[in-house]
């Protein structure tokens, strides 16, 4: 055993983990956190968010020396494990005995052939005694509902149970800390729920000192001790949940997703509502505003107004019929779909992992030909058209930017695509032009992308398609490994576009996006259309979503808990509907 | 398709056999290989391949499914066999015409003989193999089990370990080449051109950002295993299934060294030379 392996072997103790001015720069680039001091103590569970480029993951490698024995940089401050282990001076293996860090991709946390090889590797790598392994295997199977699938390939598993699997390697040799980057960032609702749950249970009974790096401050707020809220590399607000979400216009303002409950009252409040203590939970709302409503007055209000333009087209130009595929190792994917999507419409294809909405979507652009039935996009037969049809027929914007951009300049980035279908040298450059002021990159054009930021790759890979000038335009999962202001911004872009008359299909289990966004949604299950109906209708159908793991918007479900008939689906009309039902108000008694 | 090239756990003989046994049969393919040039004897050779392949519960459609995209590849070396390669003595070689003739600018006189067909031939069907056998033995050997195996036969564990952990890259890199594909697709990339180079440059937008993702991919990975102990003590780490051989095992190794060897000595004395298909064809 080498000697590290023997500083390591009594980790036991007290400040299991503890920042100490910690700042760090990587290499040739500027400081990314500055000045962070984080104390974690004994079977706490710390919630630590803040938007994309925070300084998030960065405090995460840290905790186990992946930062600075890996990622080179200038370090400063100190970063002390079980109260005694400086990260300088220690490795990462030696480190992770007792710090377990799981980062946010699981494609790449996962690369053993079956899940049981997947927990046991740690525990292996650590020299535990076998029998001891075997017994945590089997307990971390059951606890984790893996059981079944435990000689399965892990990368066939759904997002959720991937999650819990990457999460059930780490826990196989027990570290004193447990830290986790966006554990859920790839996860519909329910199964985030359950890895959330899983957490915070095995933090309560295994008294384990738990960092989690989250996004998802709704589904978290029970579940967490402290909360600490960081921007640009600096700690902003720290505290309970509650103290920290005093300051929720702030927090939204920076561009994380709130509570909505809590920023409805926070706005109200700020409106003069007599609110002393803003509500984090949907209960605590009601018990709050129902004092202060008018029942007959919230039960009569109208339905809100549309949101942005409405086209009125009677075009169908996607025309999906008994549409099934089978993928090549026997997985039936789509079972006799049905689906027509007029030009104009704003529509949200929803579901959990695995319940077809991609595949659906991948017939659009002919990437994937139908096992049986037809699709029709644009007027074009997607089996018959050739990969240039298709291309100026559909615009696809996947979730990575780095899967497309391959040029040393961004403008023949932009070129790519129309050169590809011929058009004229001339028609190329008005097309790149119009597409770059679109999405304010002109004057981005004679950078290499390469150096971009993530945005600016992003709005890159979307001027390539948009340059193409496609009828319809398809969103796969905006919000996937993206903070909401960053997913908002793609998606505002897709509001001007559309307001223009652009065709936009959405592809997310977001659900707080869907209603903010869509005008209409179709909801997959198993391969088939659960659901298709406006948004509206479609999120008071509580039933039908719960069958898909998705549930509605907080906001929707309050309005369900007042009394309102209808649904909101912002927290802008639910302020604008309460206003006129306060009791007292106008419109109210 | 990423996924389906990496080890699975189908239960049949061949995934019950000791690793060790595994890597012999796959060491006693490609050294036989690299002493053999006969088409005839290559055929039968990739044959074993597949018969062992579907013996492990891999469908031969499968197979020829992922040899596929290798094919480019191997046309590639193939057109370099005939345009090069000439039989060693040309006066006695049997002429089909030529390729590129005397009065032809700039390039020289390039002839075609029947011997260069039936060693390109030859050649063709190594690749396969060589290929093939790669692929079934990612498919039927679990990555910890194959590091296992090269640590037992005296190699240090940190290479052990790092070689399967380059097998389980395999699938990732394989499923960020779709997703950059599907990119690419979505507008309108093509590959369909003549111009050999035209159609070389055409794969430039692929290989371009599927280096760079796999490189961060390679990253986080490497970030990962080492955030679960890679390399912490490997001389003490546990094994929980630690390999022995069984007489099943014994047995069918003893049948993959005598091949090594008679296939060996096949090709040592010149048996298995790609003048026995020119024989076979009356060309002798």
């Amino acid at each position: 055993m080498d000697r590290e392996a023997q500083v390591l072997e009594d980790s036991g103790g007290i400040r299991p983990l503890a920042y100490e001015r910690f700042s760090y720069a990587y290499r040739g680039g500027d400081r990314v956190v500055s000045d962070v001091s984080l104390d974690l103590e004994e079977g706490k569970v710390v919630l630590l968010t803040g938007p994309s480029g925070a300084g998030k993951t960065t405090i995460c490698r840290a905790a186990n020396g992946l930062i600075p024995h890996e990622f080179k940089g200038t370090f400063g401050g100190r970063v002390t494990i079980a109260g005694r282990y400086d990260s300088r001076g220690i490795g990462v293996s030696a480190l992770s005995k007792i710090v377990g860090v799981l980062s946010q991709d699981p494609e790449t946390q996962l690369f053993n052939p079956t899940v049981e090889d997947e927990i046991v590797f740690g525990a292996c790598n650590y020299g535990l005694p076998a029998d001891t392994i075997r017994e945590r295997t089997e307990r971390l199977l059951d606890l984790t509902r893996l059981g079944p699938h435990r000689r399965k390939n892990p990368h066939n598993l759904s997002g959720g149970q991937q999650q819990s699997c990457a999460l059930a390697s780490i826990l196989a040799f027990e570290p004193l800390v447990l830290v986790l980057d966006e554990p859920t960032s790839n996860i519909d609702p329910i199964g985030s729920q359950h890895v959330l749950d899983l957490v915070s249970r095995l933090a309560r009974e295994e008294n384990r000192t738990t960092l989690l790096v989250e996004h998802k401050i709704e589904e978290l707020s029970d579940l967490v001790d402290e909360m600490i809220v960081i921007n640009e590399g600096e700690i902003l607000h720290r505290g309970t949940v509650r103290e920290v979400l005093e300051h929720v216009e702030y927090i939204d303002s920076v561009g994380l997703s709130v509570p909505q409950v809590t920023l409805l009252c926070a706005r109200l409040r700020t409106a003069g509502w007599p609110i002393e203590e803003l509500p984090i939970g949907i209960e605590e709302a009601v018990q709050i505003l129902s004092p202060l409503l008018d029942r007959t007055t919230l039960s009569n209000a109208p339905e809100p107004p549309p949101r942005r333009v409405q086209h009125e087209s009677d075009e169908v130009v996607v025309n999906v019929q008994n549409l099934s595929h089978v993928y090549q190792d026997g997985t039936r994917a789509l079972n006799d779909v049905d689906l027509e999507i007029r030009r104009g419409e704003f529509v949200g294809i929803l579901g959990q992992n695995g319940s077809g909405k991609t595949t659906l979507v991948k017939h659009l652009n002919g990437l994937l030909k139908p096992t049986k039935g037809t699709v029709t996009v644009a007027g074009l037969d997607t089996r018959r058209a050739s990969i240039a049809e298709m291309a100026l027929a559909v615009g696809y914007i996947f979730q990575n930017p780095d899967s497309q951009i391959f040029k040393m300049k961004v403008e023949e980035e932009l070129a790519f695509g129309p050169q590809n279908v011929g058009l004229s040298e001339q028609e190329v450059e008005k097309r790149v032009k119009a597409a770059a002021e679109d999405l304010e990159i002109a004057h981005l054009l004679e950078k290499n992308p390469f150096f971009l930021s993530k945005g600016e790759k992003q709005r890159v890979a979307v001027a390539a398609v948009m340059a193409m000038q496609p009828d319809i335009l398809v969103l796969d999962e905006p919000t996937t490994g993206q903070d909401f202001k960053r997913a908002k911004e793609i998606m505002d872009l897709a509001v001007r576009l559309h307001n223009e008359g652009q065709t936009v299909i959405v592809i997310t289990h977001d659900m707080n996006l869907a209603a903010e966004y869509c005008d209409r949604v179709v909801i997959m299950e198993g391969g088939r259309v659960l659901l298709d109906a406006p948004t509206r209708e479609a999120f008071l159908a509580e039933d039908k979503l719960k069958t898909s793991s998705l549930r509605p918007p907080q906001i929707t479900m309050l309005g369900s808990a007042l009394g309102y008939p209808r649904a909101w689906l912002t927290v802008d009309e639910a302020v604008e509907t309460l206003e006129d039902a306060r009791r007292g108000a106008a419109g109210g008694v | 398709m990423a996924y389906s090239i990496s080890y699975q756990d189908r239960g049949t003989f061949v995934h019950r056999l000791d690793p060790r046994v595994k890597l012999l049969w796959w060491l006693s393919i490609n050294v036989t290989l690299t002493t053999w040039n006969d088409p005839t004897f290559l055929l039968l050779l990739l044959i074993s391949v597949f018969a062992y392949a579907r013996l492990a519960g891999v469908p031969i459609r499968e197979n020829i499914r992922h040899l596929l995209p290798v094919l480019p590849f191997v046309a590639f070396v193939v057109v370099a066999n005939v345009a090069f390669w000439r039989p060693p003595d040309p006066g006695q070689a049997h002429l089909i015409g030529n390729i590129v003739g005397e009065n032809f600018p700039v390039l020289p006189k390039i002839p075609f003989y029947w011997e260069t067909l039936v060693f390109s031939a030859g050649t063709l069907i190594r690749l396969l193999i060589l290929v093939l056998s790669a692929l079934v033995l990612i498919k039927t050997v679990s990555p910890s089990e194959l590091a296992l195996a090269i640590v037992k036969t005296g190699v240090p564990p940190e290479i052990g370990m790092a070689l399967s952990m380059t097998i389980a890259y395999i699938p990732v890199v394989i499923g960020q080449l779709t997703a950059v594909m599907e990119a690419q697709q979505a507008r309108a990339w093509k590959t369909n051109v003549s111009n050999p180079i035209a159609r070389f440059r055409a794969y430039v937008p692929i290989a371009v950002p599927t280096f760079f993702r796999s490189f961060h991919a390679a990253e986080a990975m490497a970030s990962a295993m080492m955030s679960r102990g890679f390399g912490y003590d490997v001389d003490n780490r546990t094994e929980l299934k630690p390999l022995r051989f069984r007489p099943v095992d014994w047995a069918v190794a003893a049948g993959f060294v005598t091949f090594l060897v008679a296939g060996f000595l096949v090709g040592f004395f010149g048996i298995a030379k790609y003048t026995f298909t020119t024989s076979l064809l009356g060309l002798g």
